[in-house]
């Protein structure tokens, strides 16, 4: 996860030019400068880079310059750990990240069975209890899940979140496959501060 | 309604320390007054920054524009140099000289804090505003800062400058020069810390406040009661004030003024105020603390495993001579290149040089890793020792076992325990295996540089972006020739236009004339043989001839007396230097002389910081001390300061009365994953004059044997399993 390393270069290589004098080898400014002002080119996800993976995966992408891939460790509970090369985990359950670890901001939910996509009622809504890290702090997150579009393959749902005492609202998105009944892809807040992130999940069983 | 929400907005209850850190993000760092120090809008506040930091803020406010370079050495010292554009008064009284440049001032302010701030109590700071420079600006102030909640709550007494609407001097009890502030009894060339009128004259009164707005991404608002005396700050009367003044200066309608600083994020601030009731300045800040150890980016640059590590250690069981290939083989690859080794009995030698990293134990630990990884079971114990310039500098001695028993937990403390860290005397023919380099050999290469100017007195940045060849010739193992040369690609030098006035050799003081005519050509920056020695333990000495300089060539050279468990260093240098012509190629002028310095070395353990006093006969052919106090941080990063006095008398020196000035040097390490041991440094002077200059010849002794000293190498002992 290298999005916040390379939001810090972008506010410190103004700094870093300014001071410039002999001492500093130019040649590694440059692909660094270009790497944070046009961002890394992304993973694409091709049917020939898919075919290649062995394990079910997930691309998170961050954002400019930051898209990952992390591997399937392993499900235990219809909580399914994805990890990455450098060490991160991601926990997601129905395709909600509900837990982080090793990011610069991590997350950890108290409940996260009660995120469920459907509803006898048509929707689903209730409080999360999150612990956030760095800095530590426990927030309650009203939420309320709706199917906003049925008519197409698959399934669009937004989750909409109120954390009121940070003012905040927002929505997040998940795509359910109609025939695995698995996300297949999201965008969703993990974190206040990281931006929203979009994961596309590749199920290989 | 208002009145709720305001209060709301002003004292919102904080609910805990965590969840506070969200709703008022990116509020670590206090944010920076129009004055270039931490502060309100036009008034200081007691914050101060983290010790390390150092910070860029830029300010417009009618008539000014102030670009301010902050510097925090200490948690309770702030330091910054002040390049003020005066809008009012123009650059000379000559209008075909002055164009349209206006008047630029020059000067430092400090700021110290007295009381730190406990749950009852405020923190309380004495600052100095325009010290030593020409005292347009001059203020004195004793300041407090309490933050309830989300309010940082500032009140404070100012002296000169900050004395509007002032009352009596309560220090005038104490003695009756307190009465009166005459700033212009000051008849010197300016420069002088003028002490005789601080805290002199009238007190205002200031107050103000900075409330950090909840939810709003970090957003401050701040409001203050503004008492700086703008019938006496700068050039208020025009001409009547100064003569290069040329309009006055708009008096305040209020003296409340307001506005916002945004945090772009946590170390990027815009801010904007409208300001004595008529004016909108608007200004942002840059700032960084370099305290740590890796203050920015994270490094991603571990200890590269030896693959097959089990199958080389069963070949280099079969002889030494293998062994000796092999951490060649292995130790060249990762920067650090095998000088020679030796196996005795159970014990593995081997010397390595490295230009790498900055930290001695961690180039030692991976050098070490690499050795664990490759040698033979019967290898028990292993001694690494280090050169530099063939000089030997330090041998560190450990067992196989305690190093790789605390690898993996990386208890270092208890690795070093039982460890030998010894001074080092480099004898080649001792070590079995000594492979073989041709010589001479070239290392080069080419890279963009920038020759700069900054803060002079024709605006605030001249630079000349050139493309360097630069490098070294080894001709043996310590005799080698080291160039650069370079060619000037763009520039924004049609603005320098200064001419020297000094009355003293024009050593520095032409440094105008050097910047335009190196501007579109081919430049040698230096080109010089250098020789080093160790004669004896401890004692280090280098010769050198060439173009050792920009401005000066010559043959000269230095003995340095640096004991190895010691803190302090004792040195002298000696050369004769002639000045070059100003086309920076092989040409000279006429000027030549003898310049020598005593220099003494204490560096303060606990600190880290170094006390440098040089004394002697310099480039001017002035005779006096310089005096130069610097601290280093885990980072990397040395913030300094030096002030000279010499024979010459203030109207001899010129402008500024005596030379002083700051300077920092900031690793390019912190900026990116990987390690290396560049640094980018500025200097920073009031003006450049010729008195107490210095040959600036490079590689000086006190550098290159830096790990020739115990107390360099065991600052840093947590890196030993980096």
């Amino acid at each position: 996860m290298t999005y916040m390393i390379k939001f810090t270069l972008q506010s410190l290589l103004p700094l870093l030019m300014m001071t410039s004098c002999s001492f500093i080898s130019y040649n590694q400014v440059i692909p660094l400068m270009k790497q944070a002002v046009i961002g890394s080119p992304d993973i694409e996800l091709t049917k020939e880079f898919i075919d290649e993976q062995r394990y079910s995966f997930i691309r998170v992408d961050l954002g400019k310059g930051a898209n990952i891939i992390m591997v399937l460790l392993d499900i235990e509970s219809n909580f399914y750990t994805w990890v990455s090369a450098t060490g991160e985990k991601l926990i997601t359950y129905n395709g909600k990240v509900v837990r982080s670890e090793g990011l610069i901001y991590n997350l950890r939910h108290i409940n996260p069975e009660s995120f469920k996509l459907f509803s006898s009622s048509g929707f689903n809504a209730g409080t999360f209890n999150l612990m956030l890290e760095n800095p530590k702090a426990f927030v309650e997150q009203e939420f309320k899940i709706t199917l906003i579009d049925s008519s197409k393959d698959p399934l669009l749902f937004e989750e909409e979140i109120n954390v009121s005492i940070l003012n905040r609202n927002y929505s997040n998105y998940y795509w359910l496959d109609r025939k695995s009944g698995r996300v297949t892809k999201s965008k969703q807040l993990i974190h206040p501060k990281l931006p929203k992130i979009r994961i596309d999940y590749v199920y290989k069983f | 309604m208002h009145i709720k929400l305001l209060f709301t907005l002003l004292f919102s209850v904080s609910l805990s320390a965590g969840i506070n850190d969200y709703i008022y993000p990116k509020s670590e760092y206090p944010s920076f007054s129009n004055s270039g120090t931490i502060g309100l809008i036009q008034m200081p506040s007691a914050r101060m920054m983290p010790s390390g930091s150092v910070a860029f803020s830029w300010s417009d406010s009618d008539p000014y524009q102030r670009g301010s370079l902050i510097a925090t050495p200490f948690s309770w010292g702030e330091a910054s140099y002040q390049y003020t554009d005066v809008n009012n008064a123009f650059y000379s009284l000559t209008p075909e000289f002055s164009g349209d440049q206006t008047y630029k001032d020059k000067s430092f302010d400090a700021k110290f804090l007295i009381h730190q701030e406990s749950s009852l109590l405020p923190a309380i700071a004495v600052g100095f505003r325009d010290l030593a420079g020409t005292g347009v600006f001059s203020s004195e102030y004793l300041v407090a800062s309490k933050r309830i909640n989300n309010v940082d709550l500032t009140m404070g007494l100012g002296w000169g400058a900050y004395s509007d609407h002032g009352f009596r001097n309560p220090l005038i009890d104490l003695d009756d020069q307190f009465a009166y502030r005459d700033v212009s009894d000051n008849t010197t060339q300016g420069g002088e810390f003028s002490t005789g009128y601080w805290f002199s004259g009238k007190v205002g009164v200031f107050a103000g406040a900075e409330v950090f707005l909840p939810n709003l991404k970090g957003l401050r608002f701040k409001i203050e009661y503004d008492s700086t005396d703008y019938e006496f700050e700068g050039f208020p009367n025009g001409r009547e004030s100064f003569y290069f003044a040329f309009e006055n200066v708009r008096q305040p309608a209020s003296k409340i003024n307001f506005g916002f600083v945004y945090p772009l994020n946590k170390r990027l601030h815009l801010k904007l105020n409208y300001i004595k009731g008529h004016t909108l300045s608007f200004g942002f800040s840059l700032h960084g603390n370099f305290g740590k150890k890796q203050p920015f980016i994270k490094k991603n640059d571990p200890p590269k495993p030896v693959k097959d590590s089990d199958v080389f250690k069963i070949v280099t069981a079969e002889s030494d001579l293998q062994l000796y290939k092999a951490s060649l083989l292995h130790l060249n690859p990762r920067s650090m290149p095998l000088q020679t080794a030796t196996v005795e009995d159970d014990k593995y030698k081997i010397v390595f040089s490295q230009s790498k990293h900055m930290s001695w134990p961690r180039v030692t630990g991976r050098a070490l890793r690499v050795l664990d990884q490759i040698a033979p079971q019967k290898i028990k114990k292993f001694e690494v020792a280090n050169v530099n310039g063939g000089l030997g500098m330090y041998k560190f001695t450990i067992d196989r076992e305690t190093f790789s028993k605390y690898q993996e937990e990386k208890i270092y403390n208890l690795a070093v325990k039982d460890a030998k860290l010894e001074s080092y005397e480099y004898s080649p023919e001792e070590y079995e295996f000594r492979p073989k380099v041709k010589l001479p050999d070239l290392f080069w290469q080419v890279v963009p540089t920038v020759t700069q100017q900054l803060g002079g007195p024709d605006g605030f940045f001249f630079g000349n972006l050139r493309l360097a060849f630069k490098g070294e010739l080894a001709l043996q193992n310590n005799l080698s020739v080291k160039f650069e040369f370079s060619q000037g690609l763009i520039d924004n030098f049609d603005e320098l236009k200064l001419e020297s006035d000094s009355v003293l050799p024009h050593v520095r003081t032409d440094v105008v004339r050097y910047l335009k005519a190196t501007r579109n050509n081919l430049i040698v920056s230096y080109l010089q043989l250098d020789r080093f020695f160790k004669p004896r333990k401890d004692i280090y000495a280098k010769a050198t001839i060439g173009l050792v300089e920009n401005m000066f060539g010559g043959i000269g050279g230095e003995v340095l007396y640096r004991p190895f468990s010691k803190n302090y260093a004792i040195g002298a240098e000696l050369w004769h230097a002639k000045q070059r012509d100003y086309d920076m190629r092989l040409n000279f002028r006429d000027y030549q002389t003898n310049t020598g310095l005593i220099n003494f070395y204490y560096k303060e353990p606990r600190t880290n910081v170094l006390i440098a006093i040089r004394g002697g006969r310099f480039l001017a052919e002035d005779s006096g001390f310089n005096f130069d106090f610097s601290r280093r941080f885990k980072s990397g990063l040395k913030l300094g300061i030096f002030f000279s006095r010499t024979d010459i008398s203030e109207y001899e020196f010129g402008e500024g009365s005596f030379d002083k000035g700051f300077y920092f040097f900031i690793p390019i390490e912190s900026f990116f994953e990987n390690y290396s041991k560049g640094t980018a440094g500025i200097g920073l002077k009031p003006l450049t004059r010729d008195g107490a200059a210095m040959l600036r010849h490079t590689h000086g002794l006190y550098g290159v044997t830096e790990q020739g000293q115990s107390i360099n190498i065991t600052r840093d002992w947590d890196d030993l399993y980096d």
